[in-house]
């Protein structure tokens, strides 16, 4: 018999990670958002593309240089991902409000 | 693709790479603005930091250690310095095929790079990834195109104030003749600098020294398309092995950082060696630390601390104007604070 509350073994506690391994946790997240950032991007490509031309080559892709309108809606849309997680970082649970 | 040797254009990987690099600099303003704020809060009066810059560090440390601006602001700085060389370095080979034409065409010119296959890099320079770029200037056979064309093209000199090239033309106007015949540029690098000059004094013999062949290889091609018939050298400042009076302007730009006291002597007595009498001295570097209050010293010596500068400190401390008058140059003055340009004249 044990006075542990059963409860308890829906979330129990334990460190995952060390101090060291912290810094390495924000070194991923830092990649992740390059790798978002990135994923985005081409997504947009992508879209502006298939608008323009009504297909999707991968070499049309690759080569695609943005004009003006394209680096404003890519720079808008980056911004928020970035402030976002810049936010998370902080503690503000990806509101970059508070 | 078509490519040129300057301003290529990137494949998507590589350029929405670069882009979200210049996006983390844009969107941290209001972090360094968290964190100045909380300074301000916590240090109303700068000036009683320690004297001493690593208790300086220390104090600062502590004074914002429960700041999650500064933590972001420490991480987002940490992911830039790892990781801008070889973000920079991929969005190269996603091109290199496209570029090849370009390099090819630029094999052929006036220009030309003389290699030592027996320099012995010094202490202070061997091994070193000054600004943390990855494999420093001479692990990456193309670190002259990726650094010049990816890394300060793309990413420093889009939100650089005033123009990152402006900024080179302007001080390469400084120097006080309106021509030269032969100009000395030390530490070249990948010829941006450089550059300046030949647009500046175009009917002058252009001579460029540097430690690392790869950066100079890019400022050879440069000159190549640009049809100048610069000699770059590989050879360190210190001791450069041309003639006496062999120049009648000898510079550098925003290299002097990255030496310690010691061989910076060596550069500026080099120079007076070299330069004939009547001859110019310009060089400019960072801003000098007694230019700064202790606050700002902490900001400029922790940027170098982590930013691969490990001669930033040293450097930033010494008279520039006072080394140039014991190497023996006269009518010496330095003035601004970046760049901190010094000039002066061997006597005629």
């Amino acid at each position: 018999m044990t006075n542990t509350d059963p409860k308890s073994f829906n979330l129990p506690d334990g460190r995952i990670l060390s101090e060291a391994q912290i810094d390495n946790l924000g070194r991923a997240l830092v990649t992740l958002m390059r790798e978002v950032v990135v994923l985005n991007d081409r997504v947009q490509v992508m879209e502006t593309l298939l608008d323009q031309q009504g297909v999707v080559a991968s070499e049309a892709i690759d080569t695609f240089q943005p004009d003006e309108a394209y680096k404003a809606a890519s720079e808008a849309a980056m911004s928020k991902i970035v402030s976002s997680v810049m936010a998370s970082l902080q503690g503000a649970d990806g509101d970059p409000s508070q | 693709m078509n490519q040129h040797i300057n301003a290529p254009e990137l494949r998507q990987r590589g350029r929405a790479s670069v882009d979200f690099l210049v996006q983390m600099l844009k969107s941290s303003g209001p972090i360094f603005a968290e964190v100045n704020s909380t300074i301000a809060a916590k240090l109303p009066d700068p000036s009683v930091l320690p004297d001493d810059i690593e208790e300086r560090h220390e104090a600062m440390e502590e004074l914002l250690s429960g700041s999650d601006a500064f933590a972001t602001q420490k991480l987002l700085g940490d992911w830039h310095g790892r990781m801008h060389g070889k973000v920079a370095a991929e969005a190269f080979d996603e091109i290199a095929n496209d570029l090849v034409p370009a390099m090819e065409a630029t094999s052929k010119g006036p220009a030309t790079l003389e290699l030592d296959p027996d320099i012995e890099f010094p202490d202070y320079y061997d091994g070193v990834n000054f600004h943390r770029t990855s494999g420093g200037w001479t692990e990456n056979a193309n670190q002259g195109f990726i650094h010049g064309e990816i890394i300060h093209r793309k990413m420093i000199g889009v939100t650089f104030p005033g123009g990152i090239f402006q900024q080179r033309q302007n001080v390469a106007a400084m120097a006080p003749r309106d021509d030269y015949a032969n100009i000395l540029d030390m530490g070249c690098s990948s010829g941006h600098f450089t550059f300046a000059l030949a647009k500046t004094y175009p009917d002058a013999q252009i001579t460029g020294i540097d430690y690392a062949a790869e950066m100079m290889e890019h400022a050879w091609r440069t000159a190549n398309a640009n049809g100048w018939n610069w000699k770059l050298y590989q050879r360190g400042a210190e001791a450069t092995g041309f003639d006496d009076a062999s120049f009648d302007l000898v510079t550098s730009y925003i290299v002097l950082h990255e030496m310690p006291e010691h061989a910076i002597r060596d550069m500026f007595a080099e120079a007076f060696r070299v330069l004939e009498p009547g001859g110019d001295l310009l060089m400019s570097d960072v801003t000098r630390y007694k230019d700064l209050d202790k606050l700002s010293v902490w900001k400029a010596d922790r940027g170098a601390k982590f930013g691969g500068e490990p001669h930033w400190r040293e450097s930033a401390q010494l008279d520039f104007a006072e080394i140039a008058r014991e190497a023996g140059f006269v009518d010496v003055k330095a003035e601004g604070q970046y760049p901190h340009v010094v000039q002066g004249r061997k006597p005629a």
